[in-house]
């Protein structure tokens, strides 16, 4: 008993040296990578890096009274992505840790290369988060980590957790990360939409902190168009007009809001609204003996009148069922519009390749040969069932009260 | 790792010094007829001590025999011995023709006003008693001598327990008198099932261990292994329940206790009325309750005093304390210095913020304040208490807060370490407790090296371990393994008393039936 304790003992304070304290990384030795940026320069990939400065941030050691910069911005360049990562170590003190890497800026001329290196990286790393959200950006990517955010202490996080609140409550733009675009780029499509991350407003940049020194910032950073990739390469842009369709033909509605007005007429403004709180939509194809493809849209969505300005009283029914009406066909417009929008770039980045193949695998073999050109030739059947749940404390709308009260 | 080897060098020593005793009482061993020869015996065998008194008596009973009383005079009452021995002896008008050993009974049975009294002829017997407090009469003529309890052992009286308070419930502990704790015990069950086995162990000591169990509820194997373990003991001296504890468990190397010691009485009740086994030790206000699992150490009495509701999150809240005792400061190094992926960002920089310029890895760092604490929290125990405050100004102050502010230790491994040290205060039996700190610094090493994995490893090393425990044939982690669904009511949390007490009448019951 005494001889076996010993010998378990041995080998067991034997093992500790042995295994030499095997991957450990101090917190200290790390460098936090918040958000990167992939630019493609003179035939070489131009990697940039958001690090973090821990004691500028935490409130404890009172680094942001001194005026320190919270995160600070450097970037490397080799022939390949990883090459490039692997350089950073000759400039940078510390080892760069990407797990908790936020958000990855894409420059349109890189996403024009393609994005298939980046993808590869983090399907083979470990590492390297799936949920890693991307972006593209119309010019340089760099500049774009260089930013900061009002309030918001670190610029990647505070990006990453823009694009879900927007994905959350207003659903005009989906939180593309590398695993929904891997999902997507292996899926059927080949293809998908990721939304462009800019600064809006004056070119003054925002990248020290006496930018944010004034209770107004001169620019800012947001979301513009939606970028459409197909196979992994851009193929081009939809104006925002033109993405919010997307949404709805691809069945990703959370939240959103809709203004319409009140007589149809396209012209006249459209200053009452609607939020969408439930929204669902049934989509099925149907090929026709004659080689034509048809789509149905079945959509079911509710919401709550947020404004109303027309005049009539919502406590009958008609005019109910009326306003119902007019939504539902600001649905379908907007769907008419980016249909349009994303039949001419031929890409497919609403799933319809996924939803034949599922229904009609035998013909999907033969159709995906060509898929894009058949993508464009999908003729849509869409209808929009909207249904007013709530409609607010008021019937009618202020003016007509007004008018009301005073006859 | 988990085994200490505490124990067995004390046991060596007891064996020894036992023999030698065993060897000196070795010689004649009855009283003579001879008065003086008795005294000289009994003087030689006490080596003429200078607390023995002899005192001789001339008794109206039988005017022309000398009488002697031998007694020790520290042990003993004065006003006992005056009262109801010496003065009933000397002014007695009773006058008897018996002499020798019917003289002897006569004293005993017409004399002598004092309750526990016998006559014995073995002398070694005398000298036994004369150490426990009793008077020893002998008379000329009579090979025997009449023994009378007039002891006065000095105690503490029954106050207030000083280990395991309690809010609701009886407010009196055990004292060091075997006597006052088994009085103590039934006073609460006044049952005639109600067994005490008295046993006497320690060749120099002659300690006083007795077994409290009741007849029809306690599992006589059990008992009987208990017994036959105190009986085969082979040492010289018993000072303390934990000699007891640590020479009859199952298991030597283990970090765990298969025991349970507590100061409360209402605790030992409890046991006992659900069919464990106390051990009474003379000399110590901490009984012994056996067989226990180690789900129990976590129970206190109090449990059953409040509602079901508050006392099954607070037994929630021990189990979890318990693992956080274990476990807390190896997470916290696993995840700084391997798992960095695993905190939310924000978390994870301000950690980061706090680690820069700390110039120890994070093992280090934890094995610190770790080991100050444990100085601490030692110093505490051993201090006089008059020094009390200042160890505390200097422990919170100097040790805390001025490390954190020099930059040597981190305020969140500060933070790790005094809640990992406040679940350990959590724990009611202290033994457990301590095994806790145990394991913690072999998790923290695990963790310093091998991560997670290393922690894992380790649960499951004390999870195997446990599993293969036993405490006197009742498998330590019942009832989770064997499972017993019925036993859950009152393990993890405490179900209402209706369904408990049915459970508590029904084992009785079954027990009763099972001996008809």
């Amino acid at each position: 008993m005494k001889k076996r304790l010993l010998t378990l003992l041995c080998s067991l304070v034997m093992m500790l040296p042995l295994a030499g304290c095997w991957n450990r990384v101090e917190m200290n030795e790390i460098g936090i990578v918040t958000a990167t940026a992939l630019d493609w320069d003179n035939g070489k990939w131009v990697v940039s890096y958001q690090l973090v400065i821990p004691q500028a941030i935490s409130s404890q050691s009172g680094g942001s009274s001194r005026g320190d910069a919270p995160v600070n911005v450097f970037s490397t360049e080799g022939t390949s992505m990883r090459k490039a990562i692997g350089d950073a170590s000759r400039e940078m003190s510390r080892k760069l840790y990407f797990a908790h890497n936020q958000i990855i800026v894409v420059s349109e001329a890189a996403a024009k290369k393609g994005i298939s290196t980046i993808l590869e990286i983090y399907m083979r790393n470990t590492e390297a988060r799936e949920t890693v959200s991307m972006f593209i950006a119309k010019g340089k990517a760099r500049t774009l980590i260089e930013q900061l955010l009002p309030i918001e202490k670190i610029p990647g996080t505070a990006i990453k957790q823009l694009v879900k609140n927007e994905a959350n409550s207003n659903s005009l733009y989906p939180d593309m990360t590398i695993y929904r675009i891997l999902q997507d780029l292996l899926g059927p499509g080949q293809s998908t939409g990721i939304p462009q991350l800019m600064i809006a407003g004056s070119r003054q940049a925002l990248n020290s902190l006496d930018s944010l020194k004034t209770t107004s910032t001169a620019a800012k950073i947001k979301f513009g168009d939606l970028a459409v990739l197909s196979g992994d390469k851009l193929k081009g842009w939809l104006s925002q007009e033109e993405a919010a369709g997307v949404m709805w033909l691809s069945n990703q509605i959370k939240r959103v809001t809709i203004p319409f007005n009140c007589s149809g007429n396209s012209e006249a403004p459209k200053s009452s609204s609607v939020i969408v709180a439930k929204a669902g939509a049934e989509r099925k194809p149907e090929l026709l003996p004659d080689g034509r493809i048809k789509m149905y849209l079945h959509v079911k969505a509710e919401g709550t009148l947020l404004e109303y300005t027309c005049a009539d009283n919502l406590e009958d029914p008609k005019s109910l069922k009326q306003t119902e009406e007019r939504i539902a066909e600001e649905i379908k417009s907007e769907m008419m519009k980016s249909w349009k929008a994303i039949s001419r770039l031929e890409t497919d980045i609403v799933g319809f390749g996924a939803l034949i193949n599922r229904t009609y695998p035998q013909q999907w073999k033969k159709l995906k040969q060509d898929w894009n050109t058949s993508f464009a030739a999908i003729e849509p059947e869409i209808d929009v069932h909207f249904k007013l749940v709530r409609i607010g404390f008021s019937n009618q709308n202020f003016k007509s009260i007004q008018k009301k009260a005073r006859s | 790792m988990f085994f200490g080897k505490q124990g067995s060098g004390v046991k060596q020593q007891m064996k020894n010094t036992g023999q030698r005793t065993r060897a000196k009482h070795g010689g004649s061993s009855k009283l003579g007829s001879s008065l003086k020869d008795n005294l000289d015996k009994l003087k030689t065998d006490l080596h003429n001590s200078s607390d023995l008194e002899i005192r001789p008596i001339g008794s109206q009973l039988a005017p022309e025999v000398p009488m002697t009383a031998v007694y020790i005079g520290e042990l003993t009452d004065e006003t006992t011995l005056n009262e109801y021995i010496l003065r009933p002896l000397m002014s007695t008008i009773l006058r008897t023709e018996a002499r020798n050993e019917k003289l002897v009974h006569i004293i005993l049975e017409r004399v002598v006003e004092v309750g526990a009294a016998y006559i014995t002829t073995d002398i070694d017997e005398c000298i036994q008693r004369l150490l426990d407090g009793y008077c020893l009469l002998l008379v000329q003529g009579a090979a025997c001598g009449l023994l009378i309890h007039i002891s006065n052992m000095e105690g503490r009286q029954v106050s207030e327990p000083t280990a395991e308070t309690v809010l609701r419930g009886p407010q009196q502990s055990f004292n060091e008198n075997i006597g006052t704790n088994i009085n103590l015990v039934r006073q609460i069950i006044r049952s005639p099932s109600l067994h005490i086995d008295s046993l006497q162990v320690g060749s120099e000591t002659r300690t006083q261990v007795a077994l409290l169990y009741l007849d029809d509820v306690a599992e006589p194997e059990i008992v009987n292994t208990i017994r036959s373990r105190i009986e085969a003991l082979q040492i010289s001296s018993v000072l303390e329940s934990g000699y007891i504890e640590s020479l009859i468990q199952d298991r030597i190397y283990t970090p765990f206790p298969t025991m349970k010691n507590t100061e409360r009485p209402d605790a030992i009740a409890g046991g006992i009325l659900e069919g464990q086994i106390a051990i009474m030790v003379d000399g110590s206000p901490f009984v012994l309750l056996a067989p226990v699992t180690l789900f129990q150490l976590f129970h206190t009495p109090e449990d059953y005093y409040n509602r079901f509701d508050i006392a099954s999150f607070l037994r929630l809240i021990r189990f979890t304390a318990f693992f956080i005792s274990m476990t807390l400061p190896a997470l916290y190094i696993a995840v700084t210095t391997f798992h960095q992926e695993m905190l939310p960002t924000t978390l994870l920089i301000t950690l980061a913020a706090q680690r820069e310029g700390i110039p120890f890895p994070g093992l280090v760092e934890a094995l610190l304040m770790e080991l100050t604490f444990e100085v601490l929290r030692e110093a505490g125990v051993r201090m006089p208490r008059a020094i009390g405050p200042a160890i505390s100004i200097v422990g919170a102050l100097v040790l805390g807060q001025a490390a954190v502010e020099a930059g040597i230790v981190s305020a969140g491994m500060v933070m790790v370490v005094s809640f990992t040290a406040i679940c350990n205060f959590v724990i009611p039996q202290l033994n457990i407790a301590i095994s806790a700190r145990l394991i913690r610094f072999t998790f923290m090493l695990l963790a310093g090296v091998f991560g997670f994995i290393g922690i894992v490893s380790g649960i499951l090393t004390v999870l195997i371990h446990l599993a293969g425990l036993e405490s006197f044939g009742m498998p330590y982690m019942s009832p989770i393994a064997p499972f017993d669904w019925s036993k859950m009511k009152d393990n993890f949390i405490r179900a209402p008393m209706k369904y408990l007490l049915k459970q508590k009448a029904g084992n009785v019951i079954n027990r009763r039936s099972k001996q008809e």
